[in-house]
C-alpha cells in the first residue's frame, strides 16, 4: 500500500496535517454572519457556522468548547480568526487553539458592531491565509496520520464490501503503528459484546460499557419510538432489518486490532491503535467530534448513498452498493461493487482503497472537497437555559 | 500456509471466498474449494498464483451466484442482484462452501432471504449473531424484512 513518499503540514505541536486550511470560527450562533463575511472577503479562508454556543451549560458547554477549540487546533488548519459575540468566551476559545502554537486572532463583536468586526476579521484573514500559503508540504510516516470511521446510509452491501473493505485499511494503519477512531455508540446494538471482548484490559472495557449504557439508557428513559430513525428509512429500503443487523455491518469496518482506549466525545486519542469514541451515529454529528479529535483523514463507506463531507477533515467515501455507485458516481470516490460480484478480491479493494488514502494524504480533492461538503455539527447533549 | 496448487484454475474451484474478519486465517487470507473436495486457505498469491477469477470464469462453474451469506450457521443470506422465483447459487463467505437455494418470490439487491424454514417469534442468525426475532413463520426461500422480523433488543421499535 506505501507510496514512496508521503507529504503533509507537520505544525508547531508535532501533529501532522494533510490540508492547510485558514478558517473563521464562530463562538456562537450570533457570530455566524460576521464569520461567512469575513471568508467572504478573503476567500481561502473558510467560516464554520453552527447553530449554538448561546446558555449552554455544563457538560454541554464543555462539550461545544472542546470542540471548538478541538476543530481549531486539528492540525489540517493554519490558522484560525475567531469571532464571538462577547470578549470572554471568545478568548476562552481563542487561548486554548493558541496553546497548539498556531497562529490565532480572537475578535468579539459587543462595542464593535458586526462591520468594524468584519473589516478587522478580514485583515487577520488575509494576512494568516498569506502566511499559511507560505507552509510547505514535508516529508511524513504514513502513521503520524490520524484515522477516523464512520459509516453512514448503510445496507446490506455495506456488510458484505464496503465496510470490509475498510476494516482491511483499519488493521493495516494499525499494525504499521498508526491510529484510528471509531465510535456510533448506539449502532453496536446487538454486537457490543464483541467491542467490549476487544478492548484492550478491564479498564478500557469498563469505560465502554459506561459509554454504552449511558447513551441507550438516555434513550430508553426518553420514551421514544425510533421507528425510521434506527435503522433508517434509507437502511431499510436497501435490506437492513433491525439495529443489530445494522450493528453488525458497522463492527464489520473496524478491523480486527484491540481496541486501545474509549474516548469521551472530542477527546484526543492518547494511545496508539484502535479507539473507540462515544459518539452519536448521525454522520455530520460524528465526523465533526473525530475532526475535533484530530482525525484529519476519514473513511466513509456507505450503501444508499451518504453524501457527508466535513469542513477540515477530507472524507473519503467508499461503496459496494452498485446502484449507488452508478447513480450516485460523483459522490463515491472507491467503488468496490466488484466485490459482491467476484471481480476483485477484499485484499485488492483494500488496497485501491490505500492507493486512495496515499493519494488524499498527498492532497488529491475528495468527491465532498470537490462538489463543496462542508457539514460541521455540533453534538449538543440537553437544551440550553 | 499451503504452497500453491498446480491445478489451482478456475475450471477445478469450485467455490472462493475472502475474508475480512478471519481471526483465524488473518485478514486478506482466500478459501478456496477444489472439484476434488480439497480446501486450501492462505494468501491469493499463494493460493491462486495471484489471479484474480473473474466473474465469468465463476459464473461458468455452475448456477448464477446470487446470495452471499456471512457466516455457517446463518438463517439468512443476501441478495446481491435482483432475484426473481428461481433457483441460485449461494455462497459462504466463511468456509467458501457452495449451494442451490430455492428463491419463493421476487427479492431485490440487497434484500435477505431465508435459508432455513423459520418458526415464530425465533431467532435470526445473520453474522453469526441474532440480528432478530421473526414475527411469524417464515419458509426457506421467502424474502426476509421488517415485515416478518424484528428487533430483539430494541422492541419498542414497531
Amino acid at each position: 500500500m506505501a507510496a514512496d513518499r508521503l507529504s503533509g503540514y507537520r505544525r508547531p505541536d508535532g501533529r501532522v496535517g494533510i490540508r492547510n486550511h485558514v478558517v473563521v470560527l464562530p463562538v456562537d450562533d450570533l457570530s455566524n454572519a460576521a464569520a461567512e463575511s469575513i471568508a467572504r472577503i478573503v476567500p481561502g479562508t473558510q467560516a464554520l457556522p453552527h447553530a449554538y454556543g448561546r446558555l449552554q451549560f455544563g457538560a454541554d458547554l464543555d462539550l461545544t468548547f472542546s470542540t471548538l477549540i478541538g476543530t481549531g487546533t486539528n492540525p489540517n488548519v493554519a490558522a484560525v480568526v475567531v469571532i464571538g459575540i462577547e470578549p470572554i468566551w471568545t478568548e476562552r476559545v481563542a487561548s486554548g487553539i493558541a496553546q497548539s502554537g498556531k497562529p490565532v486572532v480572537g475578535l468579539s463583536i459587543e462595542r464593535n458592531g458586526d462591520l468594524r468586526t468584519v473589516a478587522d476579521g478580514a485583515r487577520c484573514a488575509a494576512r494568516l491565509l498569506q502566511d499559511a500559503s507560505m507552509i510547505e508540504r514535508e516529508t511524513i510516516r504514513r502513521e503520524e496520520v490520524l484515522v477516523s470511521i464512520k459509516c453512514g446510509e448503510s445496507d446490506t452491501t455495506s456488510g458484505l464490501g464496503s465496510c470490509p473493505t475498510t476494516s482491511q485499511y483499519v488493521d493495516h494503519h494499525v499494525l504499521t503503528g498508526g491510529t484510528v477512531i471509531f465510535g456510533e455508540t448506539t449502532e453496536l446494538t446487538g454486537g457490543e459484546h464483541l467491542i467490549a471482548a476487544r478492548c484492550a484490559d478491564d479498564e478500557v472495557r469498563k469505560r465502554f460499557k459506561e459509554f454504552y449504557a449511558n447513551y441507550i439508557g438516555m434513550i430508553e428513559r426518553s420514551g421514544a419510538d425510533l421507528f425510521g430513525s434506527q435503522p433508517t428509512e434509507g437502511n431499510i429500503r436497501g435490506g437492513l432489518s433491525t439495529i443489530e443487523e445494522k450493528a453488525m455491518g458497522n463492527i464489520a469496518k473496524t478491523g480486527t486490532v484491540p481496541i486501545v482506549d474509549a474516548l469521551d466525545p472530542a477527546a484526543r486519542p492518547t494511545k496508539r491503535g484502535l479507539n473507540f469514541m462515544d459518539t452519536s451515529c448521525a454522520a455530520a454529528e460524528c465526523i465533526t467530534l473525530m475532526a475535533a479529535a484530530g482525525a484529519v483523514l476519514h473513511l466513509f463507506p456507505t450503501g444508499q448513498g451518504n453524501i457527508i463531507g466535513n469542513p477540515i477533515e477530507p472524507v473519503i467515501k467508499l461503496t459496494a452498493n452498485p446502484i449507488t455507485a452508478t447513480t450516485m458516481a460523483e459522490h463515491i470516490d472507491l467503488d468496490v461493487s466488484g466485490i459482491l460480484a467476484g471481480e476483485f478480491t477484499l485484499a485488492e479493494a483494500g488496497g485501491r482503497l490505500g492507493e486512495i488514502v496515499d493519494q488524499t494524504i498527498c492532497g488529491r480533492l475528495t468527491a465532498a472537497e470537490v462538489l463543496g461538503h462542508r457539514e460541521f455539527v455540533l453534538t449538543k447533549l440537553f437544551p440550553s437555559a | 500456509m499451503d504452497a500453491q496448487r498446480a491445478d489451482a484454475t478456475p475450471r477445478n474451484i469450485v467455490a472462493l471466498a475472502q475474508h475480512a474478519l478471519d481471526t483465524r486465517n488473518g485478514v486478506g487470507t482466500v478459501t478456496l474449494t477444489f472439484r476434488d473436495g480439497g480446501v486450501k486457505v492462505g494468501k491469493r498469491s499463494e493460493v491462486y498464483g495471484g489471479r484474480i477469477p473473474v466473474r465469468d470464469e465463476m459464473e461458468g462453474l455452475g448456477q448464477r451466484l446470487g446470495v452471499l451469506v456471512h457466516n455457517e450457521g446463518d438463517s439468512v443470506g443476501v441478495a446481491i442482484r435482483d432475484l426473481e422465483p428461481e433457483d441460485v447459487e449461494a455462497s459462504w463467505l466463511d468456509t467458501g462452501r457452495r449451494q442451490s437455494v430455492r428463491v419463493s418470490r421476487s427479492i431485490p439487491l440487497g434484500h435477505k432471504v431465508a435459508l432455513v424454514d423459520l418458526a415464530e417469534d425465533v431467532d435470526v442468525i445473520e453474522y453469526g449473531v441474532r440480528i432478530a426475532m421473526t414475527r411469524h413463520a417464515i419458509e426457506s426461500g421467502d424474502w426476509v424484512h421488517t415485515h416478518n422480523i424484528r428487533s430483539a433488543r430494541w422492541p419498542q421499535i414497531a
